[in-house]
């Protein structure tokens, strides 16, 4: 914790205002393209193979932009060698969490935590499996991609961690706790991956703590962990 | 520390660069308060902050060629292009599902407690057509317009003669009211169902009289919904 208490903020004010302006273009526009795919294309069609243009023009430009940047597997934390490092400062943060949303499953909706929420065999697995690709995914989007534009803008710190819990969360809209979930995990993500930037490690937490949300929070507060315009059913 | 604007060329150079790390790493006081500008500062000790910088892993890819900038705006503007275009043809491709343009119809009377018309859905001429009627904007009945109307068929309006509705008036108090005719059009796989008005809102009285009744309270609560 005291390694992440010291964080301090190191503004990238190497940069051209033109490139400045151009991080945050590419930041907004990968925000957009998910809140299209969440708000306007769930809304209006049912037909779930339209949201191949807005996720698939967000992986392209996320790819085009990584290939620009000059971007390597290794600085986007494609890699194993800080793995258990990223895992160790993960630890104390996630356990925090976990107990934290024990908490609130018991006093606040009054359950008990429940190991997958009543799901047996490999319907038990499936969370945690199916956690970590989905996890990656995102992970690789908000900390490879949003997080290090940030810190290319402001630098490394709490301002950039903030900002990136914050965009996490408000892509969780308008599902209120999965929001503040995520912020927490986005608090906790972020601030790891700029000390240990290692997307497995992160993917695996994210697998994880999504495992534990649905373990301790009824199934009823989550909404069925819908987000966008299915939230309201 | 000179602000991004001071530099001259498209992108800082990689002096510059190279400068602002040389400073940094000297550990003065003085280039943490500029690199720092107003951000909050957790660390106390310089030995803690040199820890830090240590740990923290700083990013890399800031600089951009004049080339690869100039790409990636062509990226982000043709990424806009394509997503406003994708988004407006789901809004019209929804709103031509949801809000079929192909019904033709009329409300010819709404007299002698019916009211009376006739509803064609274009795309599927010989479909009947589901009727739902509004009198001052409660529910009233439904109905298909399935009826004998030769004269709509004479008119080359559909391609048979039945497409006509009758919709009986529920009681109504004496005065003046509206009916509204509503075509039933399902999309979305039977998902969702959206009405349109059939022709104008037609206004009829209901005079003081035998036909006329006093209408019970409950009438609106119990038949105001479809």
């Amino acid at each position: 914790m005291s390694e992440e208490l010291s964080f301090r903020s190191q503004p990238t004010n190497l940069v051209a205002p033109g490139a400045r302006a151009l991080l945050l273009w590419e930041i907004a526009s990968v925000v957009s393209s998910a809140l299209i795919a969440e708000w306007i294309v769930l809304a209006l069609t049912d037909w779930k193979l339209a949201l191949v243009v807005p996720v698939g023009l967000a992986c392209a430009l996320m790819l085009m932009s990584k290939r620009a940047h000059g971007e390597t597997r290794r600085e986007l934390g494609l890699r194993g060698d800080n793995f258990w490092r990223a895992c160790r400062l993960l630890a104390l943060p996630m356990t925090g969490s976990a107990i934290l949303l024990a908490l609130v499953g018991r006093f606040w909706f009054g359950v008990a935590p429940t190991l997958g929420r009543g799901r047996a065999g490999w319907a038990l697995l499936g969370v945690p499996v199916w956690g970590f690709v989905w996890g990656l995914f995102q992970q690789y989007a908000l900390q490879a991609f949003i997080n290090r534009r940030l810190q290319m803008f402001w630098g490394t710190g709490w301002r950039t961690t903030f900002v990136v819990a914050v965009l996490f969360a408000l892509l969780h809209l308008p599902n209120p706790w999965l929001m503040a979930a995520t912020f927490l995990g986005g608090l906790i993500w972020a601030a790891v991956y700029q000390r240990a930037p290692n997307l497995w490690a992160l993917a695996l937490s994210h697998a994880v703590m999504t495992w534990v949300l649905v373990s301790t929070l009824p199934a009823v507060a989550l909404g069925g962990l819908r987000v966008g315009y299915k939230y309201f059913g | 520390m000179s602000e991004a604007g001071a530099h001259t060329p498209a992108e800082a150079s990689s002096a510059d660069a190279a400068q602002a790390r040389a400073e940094e790493n000297t550990g003065t006081q003085e280039d943490a308060a500029s690199l720092d500008g107003d951000a909050p500062r957790l660390s106390v000790s310089t030995e803690m902050q040199r820890a830090d910088d240590a740990q923290i892993v700083e990013p890399t890819g800031a600089q951009l060629s004049v080339r690869a900038r100039a790409r990636l705006t062509q990226l982000l503007v043709g990424k806009s292009i394509v997503e406003a275009l994708f988004v407006s043809a789901l809004a019209v491709a929804f709103i031509y599902h949801a809000f079929s343009p192909f019904f033709r119809g009329s409300v010819d009377s709404a007299e002698n407690g019916a009211v009376v018309g006739w509803v064609v859905d274009e795309s599927r001429p010989g479909a009947r057509v589901e009727v739902q009627l509004y009198i001052d904007g409660h529910f009233a009945g439904r109905g298909r317009a399935d009826q004998y109307r030769p004269d709509v068929r004479a008119a080359g309006r559909a391609a048979d003669e039945f497409h006509g509705f009758k919709l009986q008036l529920p009681p109504l108090p004496a005065g003046a009211h509206e009916a509204h005719v509503y075509a039933v059009h399902a999309s979305g796989g039977g998902q969702r169902i959206t009405l349109q008005q059939v022709d104008k809102v037609a206004h009829f009285n209901v005079p003081s009289n035998e036909m006329s009744k006093t209408v019970p309270a409950e009438w609106w609560a119990t038949q105001g919904q479809p």
